[in-house]
């Protein structure tokens, strides 16, 4: 694209124009879309394999803010599918291993790092300053916790998981009276032992279900397209087959079934 | 009695068979922890013992899924 010499600013709009024209181009995105993408903050609870290609695709496509939460560090056994951490940065927290990354993609987006584990009063506190809650956890507790944290200050939640060759993919958004939330869905469950460790996954599972989970987030941000809620969207990569179920709102769920004060 | 599908196998049951009759007969653990749709419908568990099947319903259980 041929310009006038610019002014620094002039520049860096243009280059924001650069950088993001092969998405503003899309009808549903438009400079609108593009504006709000930018506008938005985005939390990413969990910077592992679903993290990694969450965080790096919600960063190249210009989310304003990201706020990552993970209380680990980067081990030689994450780096077969945690695609956003490097060998060199094994020992260090994921969540400043993954700005490292994030930044050479693109040095506009804002980052804040939590390397701790949140209570739920302190990820109440930072839901309310964000518009999207993003689930790329490993474990039951923590996705009921971030669940009700969602529900409570209803932000919408965009759910992913994987283990072994499964994938699974769903977006409950509180502002809806109608949709149904995480614990509508897996409630009733107690402890589910799922570690990677002992089941196994296949690395580009992380990309297919991750890579569903930041279109969901643009989708969301942007207005464009039908959404996930009230579907749950479900990966066999064995038989390379994807189906969804029908996930209507339990009206007797313990965390939503409520209606809010 | 009814034809089925279980997980695409095809089971019979009796008509007024409830859910959780079908699920303690077929599941090998029932212990272990799972989910239910019924023609693409998740059914919430409290509901296992108040759910009759009619002819051609396809029974999906669901192993939960929660890694990262
Ligand atoms: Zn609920």
């Amino acid at each position: 694209m041929p310009h006038d010499l610019p002014t620094a600013d002039s520049l860096s709009a243009d280059e924001e124009l650069l950088r993001y024209s092969r998405q503003i181009m899309l009808p549903q995105i438009d400079i609108k879309g593009q504006q709000a993408l930018l506008k938005a903050t985005v939390i990413i609870i969990g910077l592992g394999g679903l993290g990694s290609v969450v965080s790096m695709y919600l960063a190249s496509s210009g989310i304003g803010r990201l706020i990552l939460v993970d209380p680990d560090q980067v081990e030689l056994t994450n780096l077969q599918r945690q695609i956003v951490h490097t060998t060199e940065r094994i020992g260090m927290f994921k969540v400043e291993s993954a700005a490292i990354q994030l930044t050479a993609l693109n040095p506009t987006v804002e980052l804040e790092l939590i390397p701790r584990a949140l209570s739920e009063e302190g990820l109440i506190q930072l839901a309310q300053q964000a518009d999207i809650v993003v689930d790329c956890t490993d474990n039951l507790s923590t996705r009921f916790l971030i669940n009700r944290a969602c529900v409570q200050t209803q932000k919408p939640l965009v759910s992913g998981a994987a283990i072994r060759w499964e994938g699974q993919v769903s977006v409950f958004d509180s502002r809806k009276p109608d949709s149904p939330c995480y614990h509508c869905f897996y409630g009733e469950l107690t402890e589910v032992e799922q570690a990677c460790s002992v089941n196994g996954v296949i690395s580009p599972l992380l990309g297919m279900i991750g890579s569903t989970q930041a279109l969901e987030v643009i989708k969301l941000l942007t207005g464009a397209g039908k959404g996930l809620v009230g579907r749950v969207l479900l990966l066999d990569a064995l038989a390379m087959e994807w189906h969804s179920i029908v996930l209507p709102k339990n009206p007797q769920c313990r965390v939503c079934g409520v209606p809010h004060a | 009695m009814l034809t089925l599908t279980l997980n695409g196998e095809t089971i019979q049951a009796h008509a007024n068979t409830l859910l959780d009759q079908i699920l303690a007969e077929y599941l090998e653990n029932i212990d272990l922890p799972f989910a239910v749709a019924i023609n693409g419908v998740f059914v919430p568990r409290q509901q296992y013992t108040k759910t009759t099947l009619k002819q051609g319903d396809s029974i999906e259980v669901l192993s939960p899924n929660v890694g990262g």
